[in-house]
């Protein structure tokens, strides 16, 4: 807990900014009206660094995340060797546990120029099931919030997330090829998908669908022939639902043949990112 | 009992013989088997068709291969073992609609596996 427990109000702040506003100002509902960096401030402020725990652990699967589902090859494994240095926030319930990490940003501002170390907090959430391990970690941004009211010219992380796997791999905790379980979502109708990016014989392909429209629904031969080939980036919608027509908006991408997926919405209802992983899982086996 | 013949009937063994599954049997290029493709076509699981391309490599039958896949997933290079991957390979990255080439260390790349069937075996 250390890492929260020393946290600058700059750094809480940050780490408030990656948690919806509706989502903030129900656990905060003295702050309805505010606008979300005005929030953030005023909770950070507080310094209650107990509570942003709590709520941090409570709250994550709302938040935009990237999941990478790991092939536990070695019992031993621990997935934190590849991850910048971290801390333990919790574990809620056998096999969960949450950490911080800490990632740096060189941030380099103008009038003047000037270069700025930035830490930014990093929540990991990490599940061991039998022979599988889910990394899940925030969506970082590419420039880290600057209050300091001086334009931004460049943000460099010290941080490779492209390296990641890599070293995740070479620690025994290779991505787990999710290609069965993926496509057993797609053929349910639970989603279809308007971008497609698989491997045949010789090239690497990928079917662009017009107007967003999804390629089982509309190109039902060419979908026989792609569910035969590994799967690379692919862009999988829900089915669109009269009584939520938001969700039909929150496209989460796959990764089958590496293991990754990647929600990059924020979720209302906690268990939307949950029940895709396991839905994939399952019928994964 | 040709090597090829043998797996092919342990492959066979296992492939309920629909039309859909018999089409797509044969229209597997042998000189780029994905584990992928053998899981599709047996309908079984990812470990299962794994274990029955690694099999196939120690009867001699399939070579393993290995695609070293730039961001987008283009293959920027093939190999015949990981031992022999460059440190640097060339992609292409689109920008304000212009394709720009670019140096990407391999450490930071996607490795896929594939198979090919060994043609004196065949």
């Amino acid at each position: 807990m250390a890492l929260l427990e020393h946290a600058t109000a700059e750094q809480l702040r940050r780490l408030l900014e990656f948690f919806p506003a509706p989502k903030l100002k129900y656990e905060w509902p003295g702050l309805k009206g505010q606008k979300k960096e005005d929030a953030c401030q005023l909770i950070a402020g507080t310094g209650d660094h107990a509570r942003i725990g709590t709520f941090l652990m409570a709250n994550f699967a709302h938040c935009r995340q990237h999941v990478l589902l790991l092939s536990r090859q070695k019992k031993e494994s621990d997935p934190l060797a590849a991850l910048p240095h971290s801390d333990l926030l919790g574990e809620p319930h056998g096999g969960v546990s949450f950490h911080l990490a800490t990632v740096q940003y060189s941030v380099y501002l103008l009038d003047p120029v000037e270069e700025v170390q930035i830490s930014v907090l990093w929540p990991i959430k990490i599940e061991q099931q039998d022979e599988i391990t889910l990394l899940r970690t925030f969506v970082l941004e590419r420039d880290p919030s600057n209050y300091s009211g001086r334009t931004l010219l460049k943000a460099v992380r010290h941080f490779d997330e492209k390296k990641l796997a890599s070293d995740l791999a070479q620690l025994g905790l290779p991505g787990l090829d999710i290609n069965k379980g993926v496509k057993a979502l797609w053929d349910s109708k639970a989603v279809d998908a308007p971008r497609v990016r698989y491997k045949e014989s010789g090239s690497t392909n990928t079917v662009d669908m017009d107007d967003g429209m999804g390629l089982r629904d509309t190109k039902p031969e060419a979908y026989e022939e792609i569910v035969k080939k590994p799967l690379l980036n692919t862009n999988f919608r829900p089915q669109s639902d009269p009584e939520d027509p938001e969700k039909a908006q929150k496209i989460f991408q796959a990764n089958p043949t590496f293991g990754r997926l990647g929600f990059t919405s924020y979720s209302e209802d906690p268990g939307d990112t949950d029940a895709v992983i396991k839905s994939i899982l399952q019928n994964n086996q | 009992m040709l090597l090829s013949n043998r797996f092919f009937k342990i492959i066979s063994d296992r492939l309920v013989a629909t039309p859909a599954r018999l089409k797509a049997f044969s229209a597997l290029d042998t000189q780029h088997i994905y584990v992928e493709n053998v899981r599709a076509l047996l309908g079984t699981n990812t470990w299962i068709a794994r274990q029955i391309c690694e099999t196939a490599v120690r009867q001699g039958l399939f070579v393993k291969r290995i695609q070293v896949l730039c961001p987008d997933g283009a293959v920027a290079v093939t190999v015949t073992d990981e031992k022999v991957v460059p440190d640097e390979v060339q992609c292409w990255r689109e920008i304000d609609g212009e394709l720009e080439p670019f140096a990407e260390r391999t450490e930071r790349l996607d490795r896929l596996e594939f198979y090919q069937l060994v043609r004196t075996a065949a």
